[in-house]
């Protein structure tokens, strides 16, 4: 059986066929990248004048209990998250890592901190198996939701529970992912984004040291 | 009669223009992927029967029983870039590991300095176009994992999409 097509039709499809063609071809030469957004780079926010911050007290990884206070005369890096993150806490602690490193032997003055927002799971024997895998030096803290409210203005923390979604977890934590700089004083000097550079943050703790 | 001329005239130029650019017509599958890893990550919630002496010498040993009550699992996640060079769309759909108890596909969304990681179906694979699987971004989650994932380890994943035949991969174990 014979198809006829008119004639303009026919080229019409030719045309197309090759466009098509000639299409996929200019996309595979440049592929398209999807998820351009990249984590901004930034020098950090600065508190200007440094904020003075509540201590508070919580389990931890190195003693029953510590203070904020007791890392006095200390340049401390803090971090919220938790431990069943897989993405955003590592990859912080990870670069935070780097900032040890590149501290070396001023790495003595300085304490970087987890404090979870999940205390459920994070018990300080979890925090102690999870943390020596980036630094055994790195101190645990497992925030309760009281600890967490208290303290949570001083640093704009934002942290809840989600068992909601659809997931095989029992449930997930959104939550803040900054990371903050406080001096030797116990005030709040720098607040960092997810993202920011390791060589970033450890300039600034090095100024903090000299 | 001119009219079948312009039609296989049409299937040639098309079969040319295809050719031109390294296309080949066996319709193998279309996703290729590139710098397959996964995060080192360790088993923390330690199961019954392996008491961590490390803990238990510690003031937090007390705390620390609690961790037997909630064996929730331990977490890591695998990252690559996956292209989709076919001409029709794809997306993955689904992912499979031994490492792990259970595979999901995750993205992370940003609000202001707030991280709200989300479960998601699928990471859409559009034809001639490309999904990058990154820290702060897309993830294949890997829950509950069987073991520790040591930096030099490999990890093997088989990946599932929609259209496209499943994929097994192995991807390197490695911190970020
Ligand atoms: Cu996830």
């Amino acid at each position: 059986m014979r198809i006829a097509f008119p004639r303009n039709i026919a080229l019409a499809i030719a045309l197309l066929g090759v466009g098509l063609a000639l299409n996929a071809c200019a996309a595979t030469e440049a592929p398209a990248i999807i998820n351009e957004e990249e984590a901004a780079f930034s020098a950090g926010t600065a508190i200007d004048p440094p904020r003075t911050l509540s201590d508070f007290t919580l389990p931890s990884t190195v003693s029953p209990t510590l203070s904020l206070s007791d890392l006095r005369g200390k340049v401390v890096l803090l971090y919220f998250g938790y431990t069943f993150c897989p993405d955003i806490c590592p990859t912080t602690l990870a670069e935070l890592v780097h900032v040890k490193r590149m501290l070396d032997a001023d790495a003595d003055n300085a304490a970087f901190v987890l404090i979870s927002v999940d205390p459920d799971r994070d018990t300080p024997g979890v925090l102690t198996r999870y943390l020596a895998a980036f630094d055994p030096d790195f101190i645990g803290m497992s925030g309760d939701d009281q600890t967490l409210r208290a303290i949570g203005s001083d640093y704009g923390l934002y942290y809840e529970r989600r068992a909601d979604l659809a997931t095989s977890a029992d449930y997930l934590v959104d939550h803040s992912s900054a990371t903050y700089l406080i001096d030797q004083e116990g005030q709040l000097r720098m607040v960092y984004s997810y993202g920011t550079p390791p060589e970033v943050i450890g300039a600034d703790v090095q100024d903090l040291l000299r | 009669m001119m009219s079948r001329f312009i039609a296989v005239l049409s299937v040639l130029l098309s079969i040319l223009a295809l050719g031109a650019c390294g296309v080949t017509a066996e319709p193998t599958s279309a996703i290729m992927i590139s710098d397959p890893w996964v995060r080192a990550a360790v088993v923390v919630d330690a199961m019954p029967e392996e008491p961590t002496a490390m803990s238990m010498s510690q003031d937090g040993a007390m705390a620390d029983e609690m961790d037997h009550n909630n064996a929730m699992g331990s977490t890591s996640a695998a990252y690559m870039t996956l292209r989709n060079t076919g001409d029709a769309d794809d997306a993955l759909i689904g992912a499979t590991t031994d490492v792990a108890a259970t595979v999901e596909l995750h993205t992370v969304e940003r609000d202001g300095d707030v991280m709200r990681m989300r479960p998601i179906k699928q990471i859409d694979l559009p034809s001639n176009g490309s999904a990058e699987l990154k820290p702060g971004d897309y993830h294949i989650m890997l829950i509950g994992l069987k073991q520790d994932l040591q930096t030099g380890d490999s990890v093997t994943l088989t990946l599932t999409f929609q259209n496209a035949a499943p994929m097994t991969i192995s991807a390197a174990v490695h911190q970020p």
